[in-house]
């Protein structure tokens, strides 16, 4: 894979392989994630690009392969394990509980108690807050539900509950597809904020318009299997297009077993 | 560019003020109607306004209104269980069956109330674990639950209770204020501690709305349903334990159609049919209005077959309702 990314991954996904009923969604294919670096993993509909995260997020179980966390293999059956790798999934549609405030949503499933085992909604609130403030100070909306918040708004609740429990790798499943100009740039503003910090991220889109520019490197995948890994730098937006269409390797990438063979 | 100066703004965190959008609440629509029917009930009959008259109308409502506590929980994450009287049915019919062996009042009050949490923990079982939808599960247990009580009686009762046992329906705490009643109150306030202040009642809420986001943050969703089909079965064990003690026999067709009040009590007291809203404080007052309205209908002489018709308008209209007003407020935008 790329060789300018040395020490221990992140991640690392080895010869994953999932099928459904006779089909090979993921079909052997391996993808690494170093600290701080954001890799897109690109596709079609139907590529396999999210049943290989949901794998990694614990949605899915997987037939074959290995997943290695910090270099030590990692045993994901369902998405608490992969929390307590401090993997974190981001879903465009399903990141957020309508009926409840950002408090409640960033805190969901690890709520702040109080003595007597009641929820302590103002210390919640009180560090949501804090947690807010930093990522969108724009962002005042605490006491209504998120159902009540624009797109930009509910993402960045999304995030923070990602974040908030010291996530080392992120999972954002189309980030900027329901956005307006504005909030996507909010959006990548935090992403390279989140780089800074270290945290690992992976991309999902079949748009390679919405993450070209934010990823550092790009993981293309057909009918399952990988055709193969760029740096964005190496790369052009067409050549990429060619990977995603035709399964074409250019030559600044590197070749995975989905690669279309030259005859 | 031209500099603007930096100010900040005020932004309200939130649209309406909290004691404004509580007297707007469907819960001060309820108290209203509750009020109002109390009052039209005096003026409509002499004999309503009497303690041990008022003490009566408890009775009308407090076994439903149990159910009605933990079945609001199961609504609001997106279920429903339609098997309550059946299992009503299905524990009284166990307990006389104890009866039968000797058991006395502390194990026929055990009998009835672990019969209740078999019953719900099956039909839990049933929707998580192998992934059916509740209301096809609980149709299918009502039937079930209920066919095992006439298999077991007949169209024989069971009777002889102990007098001990007669407590539990019958009794009075103090002068007029009965056990049932009694009972029903210090639910209400745990129920309402459980679902809005505890995290596992946050869970239920968030569950009813999303499920998947409620799955990917850790909160394991199954496991919740299946402790809310428990909850509703040892409640109507429970129910099973009072309506026996106060009838003081045991027919498998006791508590015939419980399921459709309790329902509507729950949709009354303004929880979604569709899950994810709702609270303890509505369910309550329409578990008032249901046993005041009834109770009002039975001293007018009123027959039961009509009070079922009016029950089952009155859930058709508090499910329309809100839908209604929701279209027409939207076409007011337009």
């Amino acid at each position: 894979m790329s060789s300018e990314t040395s020490g221990t991954p992140l991640v690392e996904i080895k010869d994953l392989s999932i099928a459904f009923g006779g089909i090979k969604a993921v079909d052997q294919a391996s993808v690494d994630l170093f600290p701080g670096e954001v890799v897109a993993i690109l596709g079609h509909n139907g590529a396999g690009k999210s049943t290989l995260i949901k794998v990694l997020s614990g949605a899915y179980k997987r037939d074959g392969g290995q997943i290695f966390v910090n270099g030590e293999e990692a045993d994901i059956n369902n998405p608490r394990d992969a929390k307590q790798y401090g993997i974190e999934t981001i879903y465009q549609t399903l990141a957020v509980a309508d009926n409840v405030d950002a408090a409640a949503n960033l805190y969901l499933g690890r709520e702040i108690l109080t003595s007597f085992g009641t929820l302590d909604d103002a210390a919640m609130e009180a560090e949501a807050r804090k947690v807010m403030g930093r990522l969108n100070p724009n962002f005042q909306r605490f006491k209504e539900p998120v159902s009540k918040l624009s797109g930009g708004q509910r993402q960045s609740v999304a995030i923070a509950r990602a974040i908030l429990f010291n996530a080392r790798i992120l999972i954002m499943d189309e980030p900027t597809a329901a956005l307006g100009p504005q909030e996507t740039e909010q959006v990548s503003e935090l992403i390279q904020q989140l780089k800074k910090e270290g945290i690992g991220i992976f991309l999902i889109s079949h748009d390679i318009h919405d993450v070209f520019d934010l990823a550092d490197r790009v993981a293309v995948m057909k009918n399952g299997q990988m055709v193969g890994y760029a740096r964005t730098e190496d790369v052009s937006k067409d050549e990429v297009l060619g990977m995603i269409i035709m399964g074409k390797c250019p030559a600044g990438a590197v070749a995975g077993p989905g690669a279309m063979q030259e005859a | 560019m031209t500099k603007v100066p930096l100010t900040t703004r005020q932004i309200p965190d939130r649209l309406t003020h909290p004691f404004q959008s509580a007297l707007f609440s469907w819960q001060s629509l309820l108290l209203l109607v509750a009020v109002t029917i109390f009052i039209v009930n005096c003026f409509a009959t002499p004999y309503f306004l009497s303690p041990w008259s008022l003490s009566d109308a408890t009775f009308n409502f407090t076994e439903k209104a149990l159910i009605a506590l933990a079945m609001a929980l199961v609504i609001i994450s997106g279920e429903i269980d339609l098997s309550v009287a059946a299992i009503i049915a299905f524990a009284s019919t166990m307990m006389g069956l104890a009866l039968q062996f000797g058991v006395g009042t502390p194990g026929l009050v055990a009998v009835g109330i672990l019969t209740g949490l078999i019953c719900g923990a099956f039909n839990g079982v049933l929707v998580t674990g192998l992934g059916l939808p509740s209301i096809v599960v609980t149709i299918g247990t009502m039937s079930f639950f209920r066919g095992l009580s006439f298999i077991v009686l007949g169209d024989q009762a069971y009777k002889g209770y102990p007098t001990s046992f007669a407590f539990f329906g019958q009794g009075y705490v103090w002068w007029v204020i009965s056990f049932e009643f009694v009972l029903f109150l210090i639910m209400a306030v745990l129920f309402y501690i459980l679902l809005h202040r505890t995290n596992f009642g946050r869970w239920i809420f968030v569950i009813g709305n999303n499920p998947i986001a409620a799955e990917f943050s850790g909160v394991r969703v199954r496991r919740i349903k299946l402790v809310l089909f428990c909850l509703t079965g040892i409640m109507s064990g429970v129910a099973a334990v009072l309506l026996t003690s106060r009838l003081g026999s045991t027919r498998p067709s006791i508590a015939q159609g419980w399921e459709l009040e309790v329902i509507t009590m729950v949709v009354l007291g303004g929880v979604s049919i569709l899950g994810g809203a709702g609270s303890i404080i509505g369910v309550v007052l329409a578990a008032f209005i249901m046993g005041l309205v009834t109770f009002g209908l039975g001293l007018l002489n009123v027959p039961g077959i009509v009070m079922s018709i009016v029950i089952g308008g009155l859930l058709i209209a508090v499910i329309a309702l809100p839908i209604l007003a929701k279209r027409l407020q939207q076409r007011n935008i337009k």
